[in-house]
């Protein structure tokens, strides 16, 4: 059984050998002798609408200024937002602030919390 | 005409010089681009637009590397992209087909038969490029160009913007990769 493994291996392997050496000593294909006309009529063609947009936007500047776009506005808004929210955070600071001297400077008719008394 | 030359000539756009080019170069990009791609009709087309692009871009072309290793590179990058677009093709076809978007059948292309394989070894270079299709795209690239085009281990690496070592590592794990394949669809068969 192991024999017949072992040989099995090494007729795989052989064949293997035979199909790697397949191309061994091949020729060069050659190209269509017509091929430099097709190449002129492609280059004489007039560019499309929309090749001339896929071109534009298939080029890798394109690509850059896009993501760069779209990180600037996410800065942007990031930006904004603290900017919000940190006044916000002053505003309610200032809240606190006034609060608290209202009620440390001896005025109870105000307070942060509704007591019994003021009921 | 020598390629400083022809060069020179082709940035200002002589289409005497253009045509120079396509003529003594085209056999070796078809070559190679029919290695990658294994379909005739493919590879004409890749060969067709490998040129359209190296007119567009001579401007930029500096000089660094020889004319042919500038071509063999815009060769493989556009062979690659070819199989890429391939492959996309096929999923979204498949997709669609799921959906019954698209009753068409997904086929797989027919056998490649290259058409410089001696007759007696064809039925063996059939299995064989059908198991180099399926490889990681670098090792196919550096066995092409190997392989099928026959460039030396310094050149292949000058087309690949690699370095030797790499490229014998590419080259090494590429017949492993084909070794294994090819014993898998022995045991198969047997």
């Amino acid at each position: 059984m192991k024999n017949l493994k072992k040989n099995d291996h090494a007729a795989a392997g052989e064949w293997a050998d035979q199909v790697l050496g397949s191309i061994d000593g091949m020729e060069k294909a050659t190209a269509n002798p017509f091929l430099f006309t097709r190449i002129m009529v492609q280059l004489n063609q007039p560019e499309g609408n929309w090749e001339k947009v896929a071109n534009w936007i298939s080029k890798p500047a394109f690509a850059f200024g896009a993501v760069a776009l779209f990180l600037s506005i996410n800065v942007w808004v990031y930006i904004k937002d603290k900017e919000a929210e940190n006044a916000n955070m002053a505003v309610k600071a200032r809240q606190i602030e006034q609060l608290l001297a209202a009620e440390f400077s001896g005025n109870t008719s105000y307070s942060l919390v509704e007591t019994n008394d003021d009921k | 005409m020598g390629e400083h030359e022809l060069i020179q000539h082709l940035k200002s756009g002589s289409e005497q010089a253009f045509k120079y080019m396509v003529t003594t170069w085209q056999d070796m990009v078809y070559n190679t681009a029919l290695g990658l791609v294994q379909s005739e009709m493919d590879a004409e087309d890749v060969a067709q637009d490998v040129f359209v692009k190296a007119w567009e871009s001579i401007e930029g072309f500096k000089g660094e590397s020889k004319l042919s290793t500038w071509l063999y590179r815009i060769t493989v990058t556009k062979s690659l992209d070819y199989l890429r677009s391939r492959k996309r093709k096929k999923r979204f076809a498949y997709v669609q087909s799921i959906f019954g978007l698209n009753d068409e059948l997904v086929v797989d292309p027919a056998d490649f038969n290259h058409p410089g394989v001696v007759a007696e070894k064809k039925h063996l270079s059939v299995t064989l490029f059908k198991a180099m299709a399926e490889l990681p795209e670098q090792q196919k690239a550096a066995f092409v160009l190997s392989r099928v085009e026959g460039l030396n281990h310094k050149e292949v690496s000058e087309v690949l913007g690699t370095t030797v070592p790499a490229v014998e590592s590419l080259l090494q794990r590429a017949k492993l990769n084909l070794r294994k394949k090819l014993e898998t669809t022995y045991r198969k068969d047997a």
